[in-house]
C-alpha cells in the first residue's frame, strides 16, 4: 500500500499508531478543537490502560485549557463510565483515550457530547470542520481555568448497576465467575463489581500497568487462556472485556467462547421477557436469533447501521427498552445510561441465570442456534466501496439492506459486507442455519476470489 | 499585537495569541528531541497559563521519550540548581518572571542549571525548524516522576554554606518580601527560618494573581514600602514572580531604582569577592556598579543583555558574580543562574557584618540621574533602524553591542530592542538631570519622527 496507515482523522475522532503518525501535537489540537465545539465549561477527561494514556491525557488536557475549558480528570475509567458521568457532573462532554479493541501500538479519541452520547455524524464532522480550520481561537491567560482530578469516578456507575438489578437473587447463587480483564480497565472495576453481587470471582489479565498480555478484541481466537482456565469445569460463567470496558464476550462453563452475539441475545432474553411488546434497537450485523427472541415476548426490532451512536440514537428516538450490537458483543441498557456497558451487560446475564435458576448453557439449549463466521480482507476503503457496489448490483434481487455496507439476506441465512471504520479492512459476516449454509453463502459471495483479483 | 520570541531565554509571548499549545508543543517536541530521551526537569510558577504549558511539555516530552522530573511549581533559582542536582540532561522552566499579566515563557535550561548559550541555541533552532521531532512508539515513550523533595532542603543548605549564618543569625533581622504572588514564598520562609530573620510577607500566595507589575521597579515596590515602615523592618524587597529579579526598599523607606540592586550587593560583598579580579554585568547597567566595583578593585566585563551571555562570559572569565541592571545577581559557586535568596542572603550578611542600616548603604552610593523609557517599536528591520541614531549624535562614542551605546564625558544612552517584547528600550545616565532629560528627548525625538 503506497499510503502509511498509520494516522485516521475522521468523524470517528483521531486513531492512529503512536509516535509514527499520531503524536501529541494531534491529539492536544484535536482536544481543543473539541473544547471549542463544545463552548468551554466543564470536560470530562478519562482513558484506559495503554501505555501511551498517561501522555496523550497531558496533552488533552493542555489543549482544553487554552482553549478556556476545565479538565475534570478521572484518570483510569471505563468508556460507559466516562459517558455516564458527563450528566452527574454538569459537564459539558468528554473524551476518552482509547483505542478500544485495538492493539497496544494505536491509541485513539472518543468524543462524548453533553448528553453522555458520543457525537452524532453530524457533530463529529463538525467537529472535523473546527479542527480543519487553520487558526484556533485560544482564551487569553485571565479566562484560564485550573483541572481537577477526580476519585473514584466507577462508584456511581456501580452504584447505578446494583440499583437497578436484584442483588439479593444474584448473591444467593453465590456465582464462581471467570473474567478475562484483557489488562484493561476491567481490572480495576469488575472484581469490585461482581463481589458486590456475591460471586466468588477470579480475574485473568488484571495487571493494569499498560502492557496487553493477550491481543485486545474479545474474539474467540484471543481467548484461550481463560478457556483453558475455565476447563476445569469449577466456574458457572466465564467474560472476557475488551481494552476500555464497553464490550463483554460471555465464555461457557466449559470454557467455550459462546461468540460475540450471544451476549446481546442473552440480555435481550432477560429484558424483553419482563416487559412484553417492547421495542429493542440492534445494529444490522446481530443475530437473527434477535428476531426469534423478539417474537416469542411480542417486542419490535429496528435495525441501525453499525456504530454505539447509530443504535443509541434508534434506541432512545424510539423509547427502546434495550439496544446493542451484535457482532461486537455490545449490550445497550438505557437504564444505566444509553451506552455500551461491559458492566451492565454482565450483571444482567448474572441476573438471568438467576432469575430463571438456569445454568448458562440451559438457557442457551433453549435459544435458536445459527452458525456464524467472520471474515476480514485487507482492502482500502475505496476499493472496499467499489467491492459492494458490484456486489449489490449482482444481488439486486434479494432481500437487501444498505444502511451501512451491504446486507443480503436469503431463506437461510444472511451476510453483511461492511468496510471497517477503523482499519483498511473488509470485514464480512455471514450468519446461516448450519454449516452447509454458510458455505453456500460463501461461494456464492466469491470473496476471496474478487479480493485477490483487486490486488492483481 | 501578534508577538514571540525565541532566544536563549526561551520562548516568550502572550498567552493566547502567539503562544498557544501548538507551538508551546513543538517547541517542548524540539527540546525532548534536543534532549535526546534523558531525564529532564519540569518546574513552573504560578502563572494561569502555566498549568496548561507544564502539560504540553509533559506530553511533548514523553513523546520524545524522556523521563520528565515533576517539580511542580517553585522558584527559577530552585530549577537552575535542582537540574545538576538530579543529574537530569536539562530542565524547562515555564513562568513569566517580570513580564505582565497575560505573557508566558518557556525557557530551556542545560544539564548545569543554565541558560542555554548561543551556540546550544542554534542546535535546538535547527531542530525546531526542522519538524523533525523524535517521536517514539508507544512502549518506548517517557514516563513522569516526582522530583525528590530533599530538593529544597539541599538549596537552602548551599544557601547557607554560602553565608555567614551566625553573624545573620544574631543580628535578629526583620524582612518584608513581596512575592508578588509568584512562586518565592515557601522557599524564601524556609531560608530565612534558617536564618532566624523574621518574614513580613506580602502578596505570597502561590496564585498568580498579580497584584501590581510584576517587574521590581520603585512604582511596584509601594506595598513593601508601606510594610517596611509599618512594620519597622530593616529592609524590603520587592521580587518578581520567580525570584530571579528583585528591588530593595531601605528601613527609612526608600524604594530604590532597580538598577542600584547589584550595585547595593556588590557593595557589601566585600569579603566574599576578597579573592576575585573582575565581575560581570552587561552594557546597559549603571555608571554606579562601575563606581562601587572601582572602590573594590574589581574590573567590570560589559557584555550584550540577557542572563545567558552573563552566565557565559563569568565561565569564561573564572568570575563568581555577575549581574545587571534589572536587578538580578548570580553567585556562581552556590547557582549557575539569576537568584535573589543569594542576593538576599548577602545582603543581610553584610548588614550585620558592617553593622550598617540598609539606609546607609543606600546613601554611600554614588547616584546619577538615570531616565528609562520604553517606546512601543516593532518595525522589520527595527535592529539596523535603530543604529542610524548614531548619525544624530556626532559628537558621542559609539559602540554597538546589543543596539547602540552611546557615550559622552559626563553621561551616556543606550538603546536596544527587546529580545522579549515589541519595544526599544532607552536608558540614559547623566551626572547632571537636565542633560539627561535633553538627551532622552533627542533620542525620543529620533523614534517619534
Amino acid at each position: 500500500m503506497s499510503v502509511p496507515d498509520t494516522l485516521k482523522v475522521s468523524i470517528s475522532g483521531v486513531r492512529g499508531i503512536v509516535g509514527k503518525a499520531l503524536t501529541p501535537r494531534h491529539i492536544s489540537d484535536f482536544a481543543a478543537a473539541y473544547g471549542t465545539q463544545m463552548g468551554k465549561g466543564r470536560i470530562l477527561v478519562g482513558r484506559d490502560t495503554r501505555s501511551t494514556g498517561k501522555m496523550f491525557e497531558h496533552a488533552v488536557v493542555a489543549g482544553l485549557l487554552s482553549v478556556g475549558c476545565k479538565p475534570m480528570i478521572v484518570g483510569i475509567a471505563p468508556t460507559p463510565t466516562v459517558q455516564m458521568a458527563v450528566k452527574e457532573y454538569n459537564a459539558n462532554g468528554g473524551i476518552v483515550i482509547s483505542a478500544s479493541h485495538n492493539p497496544e501500538e494505536w491509541n485513539a479519541l472518543k468524543f462524548i457530547g453533553p448528553e453522555g452520547l458520543f457525537l452524532s455524524e453530524a457533530e463529529a464532522e463538525e467537529l472535523l470542520h473546527v479542527y480543519n480550520q487553520p487558526e484556533r481561537v485560544y482564551v487569553k491567560e485571565s479566562e484560564y481555568r485550573s483541572p481537577i482530578y477526580i476519585d473514584g469516578i466507577f462508584d456511581y456507575h456501580k452504584k447505578k448497576i446494583l440499583d437497578a438489578i436484584d442483588v439479593k437473587k444474584i448473591s444467593s447463587k453465590r456465582y464462581r465467575v471467570a473474567v478475562d480483564c484483557c489488562n484493561g480497565v476491567g481490572a480495576l472495576y469488575s472484581r469490585t463489581l461482581l463481589e458486590a453481587m456475591g460471586c466468588e470471582v477470579d480475574t485473568f489479565f488484571d495487571e493494569s500497568e499498560g502492557r496487553f498480555y493477550r491481543e485486545p478484541e474479545p474474539i474467540a481466537k484471543n481467548l484461550n487462556f481463560i478457556c483453558n482456565k475455565m476447563q476445569e469445569n469449577i466456574y458457572d460463567i466465564g467474560f472476557a472485556q475488551d481494552p476500555d470496558g464497553d464490550r463483554i464476550v460471555v465464555i461457557n462453563p466449559e470454557g467455550e467462547p459462546i461468540g460475540e452475539q450471544y451476549s446481546l441475545l442473552l440480555a435481550a432474553e432477560h429484558l424483553l421477557a419482563n416487559a412484553k411488546g417492547s421495542s429493542i434497537a440492534v445494529n444490522i450485523q446481530t443475530s437473527r436469533t434477535i428476531e426469534d427472541i423478539a417474537n416469542k415476548y411480542d417486542a419490535t426490532v429496528i435495525y441501525t447501521p453499525v456504530g454505539e451512536i447509530n443504535v443509541t440514537k434508534a434506541l432512545l428516538g424510539n423509547h427502546c427498552l434495550m439496544g446493542g450490537e451484535g457482532g461486537s458483543g455490545g449490550i445497550i441498557w438505557p437504564e444505566i445510561h444509553p451506552c455500551r456497558d461491559s458492566f451492565g451487560g454482565m450483571a444482567l446475564i448474572l441476573e438471568l441465570m438467576a432469575c430463571r435458576s438456569k445454568t448458562l448453557n440451559e438457557i442457551l439449549d433453549e435459544m435458536p442456534q445459527y452458525d456464524h463466521v467472520n471474515r476480514k480482507y485487507a482492502v482500502s476503503r475505496a476499493d472496499a466501496i467499489e467491492l459492494i457496489r458490484t456486489l449489490s448490483f449482482e444481488f439486486e434481487k434479494e432481500r437487501t439492506d444498505q444502511s451501512d455496507g451491504l446486507k443480503i439476506s436469503w431463506e437461510d441465512g444472511w451476510t453483511l459486507i461492511r468496510s471497517s471504520n477503523t482499519e483498511p479492512v473488509l470485514r464480512v459476516f455471514i450468519e446461516g442455519k448450519d454449516p452447509l449454509s454458510i458455505n453456500r453463502i460463501e461461494k456464492l459471495l466469491d470473496l476471496e476470489n474478487r479480493v485477490h483479483l483487486i490486488g492483481i | 499585537m501578534n508577538f514571540l520570541r525565541i532566544g536563549t531565554s526561551g520562548m516568550r509571548g502572550i498567552v493566547g495569541e502567539s503562544l498557544n499549545p501548538r507551538i508551546a508543543m513543538r517547541f517542548a517536541s524540539a527540546l525532548g528531541t534536543y534532549f535526546e530521551g534523558g531525564v529532564v526537569v519540569l518546574g513552573r510558577d504560578t502563572r494561569h497559563s502555566s498549568e496548561m504549558l507544564h502539560h504540553a511539555c509533559v506530553s511533548s516530552l514523553l513523546s520524545a521519550g524522556c523521563n520528565v522530573l515533576d517539580a511542580g511549581v517553585l522558584s527559577a533559582p530552585e530549577m537552575h540548581f535542582t537540574i545538576p542536582h538530579v543529574h537530569a540532561k536539562g530542565g524547562i522552566f515555564i513562568g513569566a518572571g517580570h513580564h505582565p499579566e497575560g505573557w508566558n515563557a518557556i525557557t530551556p535550561l542545560d544539564k548545569s542549571g543554565r541558560f542555554l548559550n548561543k551556540v546550544q541555541l542554534q542546535v535546538l533552532l535547527d531542530i525546531y525548524h526542522s519538524h523533525k521531532f523524535s517521536d517514539r512508539v508507544w512502549d518506548e515513550t517517557g514516563s513522569v516522576y516526582s522530583a525528590p523533595t530533599e530538593t529544597r532542603a539541599r538549596y537552602i543548605e548551599s544557601l547557607c554554606n554560602h553565608l555567614d549564618v551566625k553573624a545573620i543569625k544574631d543580628a535578629g533581622f526583620r524582612v518584608v518580601v513581596d512575592f508578588c504572588n509568584g512562586s518565592g514564598f515557601e522557599v524564601t520562609k524556609a531560608f530565612l527560618n534558617e536564618l532566624h530573620v523574621e518574614l513580613l510577607a506580602i502578596n505570597g500566595e502561590a496564585s498568580g494573581n498579580l497584584p501590581h507589575d510584576p517587574e521590581p521597579r520603585p512604582r511596584s515596590s509601594q506595598q513593601a514600602r508601606s510594610a517596611v515602615l509599618i512594620g519597622k523592618a530593616d529592609i524590603g524587597f520587592s521580587f518578581n514572580t520567580d525570584l530571579s529579579r528583585a528591588a530593595i526598599i531601605t528601613n527609612t523607606g526608600e524604594t530604590l531604582s532597580e538598577e542600584y540592586t547589584f550595585p547595593y550587593v556588590l557593595s557589601l560583598a566585600g569579603t566574599i569577592l576578597e579573592q576575585e579580579k573582575c565581575i560581570v554585568t552587561n552594557c546597559c547597567s549603571s555608571k554606579t556598579l562601575d563606581r562601587v566595583a572601582e572602590k573594590m578593585g574589581l574590573e567590570v566585563l560589559k557584555v550584550p543583555v540577557g542572563q545567558s551571555s552573563i552566565m557565559e562570559t563569568m565561565l569564561d572569565n573564572r568570575c563568581v558574580m555577575g549581574g545587571d541592571g534589572s536587578g538580578s545577581m548570580a553567585y556562581l559557586p552556590h547557582n549557575p543562574g539569576f537568584d535573589n535568596l543569594m542576593l538576599l542572603g548577602m545582603i543581610l550578611q553584610g548588614l550585620a557584618v558592617g553593622g550598617k542600616k540598609a539606609a546607609n548603604i543606600a546613601e554611600e552610593l554614588p547616584r546619577y540621574h538615570i531616565i528609562k523609557k520604553i517606546i512601543p517599536y516593532s518595525k522589520t528591520h527595527a535592529a539596523e533602524e535603530i543604529l542610524r541614531i548614531s548619525k544624530k549624535f556626532p559628537e558621542a562614542a559609539i559602540s554597538e553591542m546589543d543596539g547602540i551605546h552611546l557615550s559622552w564625558e559626563d553621561g551616556w544612552a543606550h538603546i536596544r530592542l527587546s529580545t522579549t517584547e515589541p519595544v526599544v528600550r532607552i536608558i540614559v545616565e547623566f551626572s547632571d538631570a537636565t542633560r539627561a532629560e535633553e538627551i532622552i528627548f533627542r533620542i525620543k525625538g529620533f523614534f517619534e519622527k
